[in-house]
């Protein structure tokens, strides 16, 4: 990232794994059946020879662009969007082998997605971030810039171009319980948010406002964070088993040891920390000096905070709501070990059925949302942001 | 107006009180200056006259009622209070940063729009531009006018100003200083200003406290405190240069004799001051200069003689 030297390090190592991505990682696999191991197709036998040169195109124009490290916002904006047109390509490739390759399979014959299309994705996404960084003061430069490659992968799913690879032949074949699973997700994950932010911001100001109690309220925050995902689970089943089974009236709901309750539960206390954390500094990042002037020229204790102290910690209370939501909607594919709640369904079928293109399919879209959530949540936090306040805002984690 | 009676304020943790047995009366109408060194207990006695702090012992005045019989947020709401941090509210605009006082007194929203617009005025900021500005794009000086601004706002007869010109540079503190003054005798308040710049004191003061380790060691008129200061303490507070800083205080007005000829080689205005015309005649080598009146006509002579007697006449 030093922006210094000759070169623009990020573009040029990242684009340079992208193409070695491209050669030394197989491009598809080819299985006879869902659950056939099958056999990884390289780039070159995968495609003709004019494709493989559309699909390394955009990293050439990526590495180009990064030559020179210029301080400016129109090759961050180039660079950006050769990236985004990398990912693109290679998706929309692998769409094209898929229709390709079929025909000649035999009638269960799928073809998954294979592992350097997904690295030259994540390759393409890190240029994509550090071009957003650069446009900072540029907003609308900086937005068109992220959403490109998420539109124009929607324009591919729409138009079908996508519908021959594994991971959409499952989609298609579950479309309807694909949106209720998703549905499901955003719900509990919504759900379990709701209730975080109505605990952790009490806590946040309960610690901010006595002092005495904050290390007792962090310590048991943060150890909620340090227990792995599936203990968790484990830890939670057993009890809210027994608690059902004694209150039929809570089984009646739907509570028990598997299911939506755990689930929320689950995630409910991971979002906790972020939450607490972010509302106690965000308070606590008060000015002295303006705290003394509005206690000193009148007002009362309930006037100070929501006038003063909660409007201004508002924006990084938001930012930690944010985070906690987007880790919420990831954790959410614990669904998978308690009967299969939300997209984590898929992840559980898949795992049965030994289909890797069914666990893709509940993995990749939990990714997906969360990366929609946290875009959705940003645009929130800049509207909810106080204007005086906004110059502070690029500095927010 | 305000008066402290034995007050002593003792710090849970420390060992000798932040301010001990204090008792001063506070002239009405007048800026009394609160001066001591890092440490001497001049904030803690301020914040005492709004109970931002409550005194271990003693009472504390507001217009013969003691301060904790009062209902402590129309206490506040009733002086005006103005800080070294400032302490603007970074998401208020200017306006509604200098309206909070009014506001929290439930003014009418047009009186407090008009209101604010004046005092802009007053501090020397242009309503149009300031008045919709965020504190971030404020400079330093501006700010300090703000909050100079706000403190004034529900038109407080008692003000309480805590190194309000501290953070920024000599110039702008001059020009700050010169506007406070020109407000002041417009509009005759009761002032407690704390600072710890001797120079600031002699400047604004009407009348100075001055404390040591929460004591009070001497207040007085500026005059007073630079001719006969109480002991060494406060001599060596006031500094080196005393007799320079005595003729700063003194206008050549009062020490002009009446002259016949209008034939001086330099002159100053009559409301220099005696300080000033010093300088003028060792710049020019004359024994004696010019006086002049606000329109440049010749009134009067001052000289070194003049000087001289000044420094023999006694201070009351
Ligand atoms: N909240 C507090 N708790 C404990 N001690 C305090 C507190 N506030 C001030 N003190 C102590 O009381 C004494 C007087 O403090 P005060 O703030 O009144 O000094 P000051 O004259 O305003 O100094 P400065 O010029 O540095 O602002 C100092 O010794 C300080 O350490
Ligand atoms: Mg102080």
């Amino acid at each position: 990232m030093a922006r210094r030297s000759g070169v623009h390090k990020v573009g040029v190592a990242a684009g340079a794994f992208g193409l070695l991505a491209a050669c030394a990682l197989p491009f598809v696999v080819l299985r006879s059946s869902r659950i056939d191991s099958g056999v990884d197709l390289w780039v070159w036998q995968a495609l003709p020879p004019w494709a493989v040169v559309v699909l390394a195109v955009p990293w050439l124009v990526v590495i180009a662009l990064s030559l020179r490290d210029r301080r400016d916002r129109v090759f961050a904006a180039a660079r950006g969007l050769a990236a985004s047109a990398a990912i693109v390509v290679a998706l929309g490739l692998a769409g094209f082998a898929a229709s390709h390759l079929l025909p000649g399979a035999g009638t269960f014959a799928r073809v998954s997605v294979g592992g350097s299309v997904w690295v030259m994705a994540f390759f393409g996404y890190v240029v994509v971030l550090s071009a957003r960084r650069e446009l900072e003061g540029a907003p609308v430069l900086a937005w068109s810039i992220s959403l490109a490659a998420p539109v124009l992968i929607i324009v591919m799913l729409v138009t079908g171009w996508l519908d021959d690879l594994g991971v959409m032949v499952e989609y298609e074949n579950q479309k309807e319980r694909f949106w209720e699973q998703a549905a499901v997700t955003l719900l509990v994950a919504a759900s379990a948010i709701v209730i975080a932010a109505f605990i952790g911001v009490g806590l946040g100001l309960l610690a901010y406002l006595r002092r005495r109690t904050d290390r007792a309220i962090f310590t048991a925050v943060n150890i909620f964070q340090t227990v792995p995902g599936l203990a968790m689970i484990g830890l939670l089943i057993g009890p809210l088993a027994a608690l059902a089974n004694a209150v039929p009236e809570l089984r009646a709901l739907g509570i028990g040891g598997l299911g939506w309750a755990p689930l929320i539960i689950a995630l409910t206390l991971y979002a906790l920390l972020p939450i607490v954390r972010n509302s106690f500094e965000g308070l606590r990042s008060v000015s002295p000096a303006a705290k003394d002037a509005g206690r000193g020229m009148g007002m009362s204790r309930a006037q100070l905070m929501r006038r003063i102290e909660l409007p201004i910690a508002r924006p990084v209370i938001f930012s930690g709501i944010r985070t906690s939501s987007v880790q919420a909607v990831g954790n959410s594919i614990l669904g998978a070990f308690l009967g299969g709640i939300g997209l984590g369904f898929f992840v559980l079928q898949g795992m049965s059925a030994q289909s890797t293109d069914l666990i893709l399919l509940g993995s990749i879209s939990i990714v997906i949302m969360a990366l929609v959530v946290d875009g959705v949540m940003r645009l929130v936090e800049h509207v909810l942001t106080p204007k005086g306040l906004r110059s502070k805002e690029a500095n927010r984690p | 107006m305000i008066s402290f009676e034995h007050v002593t304020k003792r710090y849970e943790v420390a060992e000798r009180p932040a301010v001990d047995d204090l008792t001063i009366d506070v002239p009405d109408a007048m800026v009394t200056i609160l001066i001591g060194p890092s440490g001497s207990g001049k904030s803690t006695t301020m914040r005492m006259v709004n109970r931002l702090i409550e005194p271990t012992s003693g009472v504390v005045r507001l217009g013969g009622a003691d301060v904790r019989d009062l209902d402590v947020e129309d206490l506040r709401r009733g002086i005006g209070y103005a800080i070294q941090g400032v302490g603007l509210f970074p998401h208020w605009t200017v306006h509604e940063n200098v309206g909070v006082v009014p506001w929290l007194l439930k003014w009418p929203q047009p009186k407090i729009d008009a209101r604010v617009r004046d005092l802009l005025d007053l501090v020397g900021l242009e309503p149009d531009v300031y008045d919709g500005k965020y504190p971030d794009e404020l400079s330093g000086g501006e700010a300090q006018r703000v909050g100079v601004a706000r403190a004034l706002a529900a038109d407080p007869p008692v003000l309480l100003m805590d190194e309000p010109f501290g953070a920024v540079d000599p110039l702008t503190r001059d020009r700050l200083q010169a506007e406070f003054t020109k407000i002041q005798q417009a509009l005759r308040k009761t002032v407690v200003f704390v600072t710890h710049d001797i120079d600031e004191a002699l400047k604004l003061g009407d009348r100075i406290a001055i404390m040591r380790e929460g004591r009070l060691v001497q207040f007085d008129k500026p005059e007073c405190v630079i001719a006969y200061p109480a002991d060494d303490f406060v001599s060596d507070f006031v500094g080196s240069e005393r007799a320079l800083k005595r003729l700063s205080l003194a206008r050549v007005a009062g020490v002009a004799s009446e002259t016949a000829t209008n034939d001086w080689a330099a002159s100053v205005p009559r409301s220099a001051t005696l300080r000033e015309a010093l300088a003028r005649i060792l710049e020019t080598g004359e024994r004696e200069i010019g006086v002049s009146d606000e329109s440049g006509n010749i009134i009067g002579s001052v000289g070194l003689e003049d000087v001289f007697a000044h420094f023999e006449r006694p201070v009351e």
